[in-house]
């Protein structure tokens, strides 16, 4: 063999086999010593045929007298015992000095293979990879293709002519730029090289999970790339278009879901068992002045400054499995000071350890609430106005009646003594008309005045209580020096009201304190305020003749008396009627305390001020 | 109608009521002795010592109501059954059924003339006096 000859001979990728006549070996290259199994120590042919079967010298005769292109399947021995078939072509060499030999071409593997047959099985697994629909591919430490399969090409579309044994990654890489399998990328552009570069990053990042890039329309591609032991790079080339399209979609559908949140015109909230907060929608967050993704992240406690309101939904473990769902009302003062009402509910959403976490919806009931109120106090002064009428036809049948039936005797009585010419009686007969037509008179004004006074006040204002008790003092000067009475005053507090009817309420409380001593007695009056359980108190107490608690249900009712005698303790009976509509009117109550003796003691409880403590920040708070 | 002539309390707070309701006793000729109570306490502070044949009660009073003195005097021994006559201003028809009810033995509402009053103190005579068997 030349030196060419030789170095071709030793280096070939095939396993080749130089015989004599009787298939002995005689020589043979590297790739047929890993075929073999010669390639270890102390391994060499034996001395006899390496092909089995009888009369080797006769199949060589025929196979190479058929010509060097065919190849025919032959049983090899292999080093261990074993036998494998292979396929090969039969080449006589014509110049041997001793007699005839053989060259064997070994080609495929058919059966019996063992451990030994790298080469032959190349082949096969070459085939094998084609029908992968993964792009496959192996390239070396110079980042040159050395083996490729089908789809690993025909992925490439127009630039798959590029893609051959030896051409570079890099090379490649800019084909497929070249012919747009890159959409949108110029050939030239940084842009472009800035994906060649990524390409050649992402190859050499091995190991890495691979990176997902569009290829070719509409394609997308995740490239892996892993490295052999020989120092090779395998390259994995995956479609995952579908992959990406489902992503898309589910991404497409979470933006959907998303603005659906957005949209709604409730605020949405999400803690978990140790109330951080993990969703916010934009409602709630621009609620509290931030950003939702300021929000996120936060605890609760941050914005539940409501202590209400913390133990009812905040407190995880409040909620059960039998009973997830909690909700409540709450007031904030929103930032020009009005109230704002907020109905949160909160389903709370369990795994094995408990809570795991509570989805909280909060809907702005302001108006409702406001709506709701209106129809409450309509109720009310509903409810008032018929009772007032039910006293008032009570008041005709009774109080109004009876000046009206004096008068009409005493006419009567006059007109017949008249007639019958007596008239000593007359002037006193007089008398008593005017005095009835006077009665009569008193009535009517003291329900006139009764029936002006409105349900509800329509501008309620902060009223000084103190003024108000002092400017009714002021009108009760000459009561006051009158009855030799001394009224003390304690500091009072502002309350929502009207303060003309506040006056008016304070005039009657305090004129039948005065009035209501006992008989020869300078009256003492206390006025002071407390605070109640239900609200402010104002209170008035006297030590006067008192009131027996067996009327206290009646006191309050239109023209009620409880003293007989007109010249003693005047009045026609609307006084306390009078006030309790004004206390009323400010969704007050009166009440007399029978505990206390002696004398009277009114106590007007004033709704307490709906102002929230702190600065709450609105939402769930 | 020898021995001692028939005592009717009239309890009634209005002065000038009384007045009517004596004189139109005393024009029509009956024999009943009047005393007059002017609050429902008083009525009963003297109805609790004192024996009357008759009641003639008012309804609306300061105070205790005529209603409630009713009901006061049907709970005692001494005037369980005296005769008892509502005589108010009230036609209302919840007052009428309330005071029998309450064990009221006849209601008139107060008139509005002096035939009215007479009327009324003949009729009483002539029923309570002549022609009902006292208890």
């Amino acid at each position: 063999m030349t030196g060419f000859a030789e170095v071709l001979y030793e280096n070939l990728p095939f396993p080749v086999l130089i015989v004599d006549a009787q298939a002995r070996v005689v020589s043979h290259n590297v790739a047929a010593a890993r075929t073999f199994g010669w390639n270890r120590e102390d391994r060499a042919p034996l001395a006899l045929s390496v092909i089995d079967g009888g009369d080797p010298a006769a199949l060589l005769a025929r196979h190479a007298a058929e010509g060097r292109e065919n190849a025919h399947a032959f049983a090899f021995r292999h080093e261990n015992g074993s036998i494998f078939e292979a396929s090969s072509h039969v080449i006589a060499l014509p110049d041997a000095p001793d007699g005839a030999r053989y060259a064997l071409l070994l080609r495929s593997l058919l059966s019996g293979g063992s451990h030994g047959e790298q080469i032959l099985l190349g082949q096969r697994i070459a085939a094998a990879l084609d029908t992968m629909t993964e792009g496959f591919a192996i390239f070396d430490a110079e980042e040159r293709l050395v083996m490729f399969n089908r789809s690993y090409k025909e992925r490439c579309g127009p630039a798959r002519d590029a893609v051959r044994v030896g051409a570079t990654l890099e090379s490649i890489t800019r084909a497929n730029i070249r012919v747009g399998m890159f959409p949108g990328l110029v050939e030239g552009t940084p842009e472009a090289e800035a994906m060649v570069q990524s390409r050649l990053q992402s190859h050499r990042n091995t190991g890495s999970g691979g990176a997902v890039f569009e290829f070719g329309p509409d394609r997308w591609i995740r490239g892996e790339s892993h490295v052999a032991e020989t120092g090779d790079i395998v390259a994995m080339r995956v479609d995952v278009s579908e992959l990406k399209r489902a992503e898309a979609a589910l991404e497409a559908r979470r933006r959907e879901y998303f603005s659906l949140l957005q949209i709604l015109p409730d605020m949405i909230l999400r803690f978990d068992r140790n109330l951080v907060i993990r969703f916010a929608n934009d409602k709630f967050a621009s609620r509290v002045g931030m950003r939702a993704e300021e929000v996120i992240g936060r605890s609760l406690a941050e914005f539940a400054n409501n202590p209400e309101q913390r133990a009812q939904l905040a407190q995880v473990t409040r909620y059960t499995r039998e009973e997830p769902v909690r909700s409540q009302e709450i007031c904030t003062e929103g930032p020009n000071g009005e109230e704002i009402w907020v109905l949160w509910t909160a389903v709370a959403i369990f795994d094995e350890e408990g809570v795991a976490e509570v989805v909280s919806v909060g809907r702005d009931i302001t108006e409702a609430k406001r709506q709701q109120r209106q129809v409450e106090a309509q109720t009310s002064e509903l409810r008032r106005k018929n009772e007032a009428l039910d006293q008032f036809t009570a008041t005709v049948s009774h109080d109004l009646k009876a000046p009206l039936r004096h008068l009409s005797m005493f006419a009567e009585m006059i007109s017949e003594d008249l007639h019958r010419g007596e008239f000593e009686e007359l002037p006193h007969y007089a008398d008593h008309v005017r005095k009835s037509a006077a009665r009569m008179r008193r009535i009517i004004d003291s329900l006139l005045e009764f029936s002006q006074i409105a349900y509800r006040i329509a501008t309620p204002k902060p009223v000084a209580l103190s003024g108000v008790v002092r400017d009714a003092l002021a009108l009760l000067e000459g009561h006051v020096e009158e009855s030799g009475g001394r009224v003390d005053i304690q500091p009072l507090p502002e309350v929502m009201g009207d303060p003309e009817l506040l006056k008016r309420l304070a005039q009657n409380l305090i004129g039948n304190a005065l009035k209501y001593c006992r008989p020869g007695e300078a009256p003492s009056v206390r006025i002071y305020s407390r605070q109640g359980l239900q609200g402010i108190d104002l209170v008035v107490e006297d030590d006067g003749i008192g009131i027996d608690p067996q009327h206290v249900g009646r006191i309050f009712e239109v023209f009620q008396r409880l003293h007989r005698d007109e010249t003693v303790y005047q009045g026609t009976g609307v006084g306390l009627a009078l006030a309790r509509r004004i206390v009323e009117s400010h969704n007050g109550v009166i009440a007399l305390d029978t505990s206390y003796a002696p004398g009277a003691r009114f106590v007007v409880t004033f709704p307490q001020p709906m102002k929230p403590k702190g600065s709450d920040r609105g939402g769930f708070a | 109608m020898a021995g001692s002539p028939r005592k009717l309390i009239v309890v009634d707070d209005d002065p000038v009521d009384v007045r009517f309701v004596m004189r139109a006793f005393s024009d029509a000729g009956s024999p009943v002795e009047i005393v007059h109570a002017a609050d429902a306490d008083i009525a009963s502070d003297r109805l609790d010592r004192e024996a009357f044949d008759y009641i003639l009660l008012d309804i609306n009073m300061p105070g205790t109501s005529g209603m409630d003195l009713l009901k006061r005097l049907r709970g005692r021994a001494r005037t369980a059954v005296t005769p008892v006559i509502m005589l108010s201003s009230s036609a209302s028809m919840v007052d009428v059924s309330r005071a029998y009810e309450n064990g009221a033995n006849a209601y008139a509402v107060k008139p509005s003339t002096r035939s009215g009053y007479r009327e009324f103190a003949e009729g009483f005579t002539r029923f309570w006096v002549d022609v009902a068997v006292s208890p």
